[in-house]
């Protein structure tokens, strides 16, 4: 019915949860699914309810979900500017919390212990959760700096540091040690504009925020019209060296943490990436494209490979090309 | 015999600023996050005075890899970080191949957490 907008697998990698624009996390058995979709029609999908009994009327999307290291609780982000965390065992919401004045976009936990939970918004904030003391719903720090939206936030895994994809353009560095206990000052409004239908006003491209508590910024990937995904590079390969992320002018961007260069841009998809993924162990990005391609990256190939994607097999929509092929009938 | 590394005690970790326009931005980066990076995926200091290169001299693979011959680290093997430096030339950005061809936006696309799957 609705785009799935966001996908997490359990630690054991026996249960799938994704979500949707609606208060519902549904969880599927991976091991018994097939690959082909249909199968998955008559798959059990088991549903989590989020959304409070009390108030049936009122309906929220998810925009993020998140299995805990021990894979006991899932983590969510809504519409309704809330974060909940669902306890597998009780089956039910543990905790509710009013984080932001806007959409929680993305939510993760911070490292191993599932206490620390990282939340970024479109209220322009990310903040940080202590779950050991939620008193009065209070976070236990605020980070500023981003000038709009944050679309997605990706933990280094240390509980210390993360990054933030935001609709200003930007990817931000952060250390929750400098994170603040109260919004300093006013939350500057340099312009008005809507991702979702516009490019990025070029005034905006300079302005700063005047109380940046962020380490670092990485420029040139461009945020438009969904929320695209940034990671840090894996442990194992690289040493978490890089940050990579999706585009909305169809490259992957792989940015050096330390120096802030763009190192390398991945050109051949014909529409909006918005999400990719590093694999853990082997030299290998797989990168996901409104084109309605699924592409892999690799370290070696040959050069004459017949099966390397071409140009010839670009495209820009997945529909454009269904809707060609029927008028060719 | 056990064998004891040298580590980094606090020296000065000097930032490379080869893109200047994001120097402003960049130059306030702290520290200890650059420090740690360049922990996991550079040579520790004891490599590079083996291979008698300067504290910002790139190091080729093959110099890597005439070190490790000679065992200068007196563990026989490449450290981790030796593993990631030596990487930083073979970067995935081959090709690409098609994984799947959807008749839908492709959204989402993730590996489990030991690379066995990939959800899209």
């Amino acid at each position: 019915q609705w785009t799935v907008s966001d996908i997490a697998l359990s630690p054991d990698q026996q249960l799938l949860a994704y979500s949707s624009l609606s208060p519902t996390v549904h969880i599927v058995n991976v091991q018994s699914s097939a690959k082909e979709s249909q199968a998955n029609v008559t798959e059990i999908h088991d549903g989590l309810e989020f959304s409070n009994d009390d108030d049936d009327e009122y309906s929220f999307g998810i925009f993020s979900v998140k299995f805990s290291k021990d894979g006991q609780e899932i983590v969510v982000g809504n519409s309704d500017r809330s974060i909940n965390v669902y306890d597998l065992r009780a089956n039910k919401v543990s905790v509710r919390i009013r984080a932001h004045a806007a959409d929680v976009n993305a939510v993760t936990f911070a490292d191993e212990s599932g206490n620390l939970l990282y939340s970024g918004s479109d209220d322009n904030l990310c903040k940080v959760w202590d779950r050991r003391c939620l008193a009065r719903e209070k976070p236990a720090g605020v980070l500023t700096g981003h000038l709009d939206g944050i679309t997605f936030i990706d933990s280094r895994g240390d509980g210390r540091y993360f990054i933030s994809n935001c609709k200003d353009q930007t990817i931000k560095l952060w250390d929750v040690r400098k994170m603040s206990a109260s919004i300093k000052g006013r939350q500057p409004r340099f312009f008005d504009w809507d991702y979702r239908w516009m490019s990025f006003p070029l005034e905006a491209r300079h302005c700063k925020h005047p109380n940046d508590q962020s380490l670092a910024t990485y420029r040139g990937h461009s945020v438009l019209r969904t929320l695209i995904r940034c990671y840090f590079s894996p442990v194992y390969s690289t040493g978490q060296r890089y940050i990579y992320t999706g585009s909305s002018d169809e490259y992957v961007y792989i940015y050096d943490v330390v120096t802030g260069d763009i190192v390398e841009k991945l050109s051949w998809h014909g529409s909006i990436i918005r999400d990719c993924t590093w694999h853990p162990y082997n030299l290998t990005i797989v990168s996901s494209s409104w084109d309605g391609y699924l592409a892999r990256w690799e370290a070696s190939g040959d050069e004459d490979d017949l099966s390397v994607l071409t140009e010839n097999e670009q495209r820009t929509s997945p529909y454009r090309q269904s809707y060609t092929r029927h008028l060719l009938l | 015999m056990g064998w004891k590394r040298k580590t980094h005690h606090g020296g000065s970790c000097h930032q490379q600023q080869s893109c200047p326009s994001h120097g402003n931005e960049l130059s306030a980066i702290d520290e200890e996050v650059s420090h740690l990076t360049r922990l996991k995926s550079e040579p520790c200091e004891r490599t590079r005075a083996s291979l008698h290169a300067g504290k910002k001299r790139h190091i080729s693979t093959f110099k890597l890899l005439s070190g490790r011959e000679s065992n200068c680290l007196g563990i026989g093997r490449f450290s981790s970080a030796d593993c990631s430096y030596a990487l930083r030339k073979h970067l995935p950005v081959k090709g690409p191949w098609c994984v799947d061809d959807m008749d839908s936006e492709a959204y989402i696309s993730q590996f489990s957490a030991d690379g066995s799957l990939l959800i899209g």
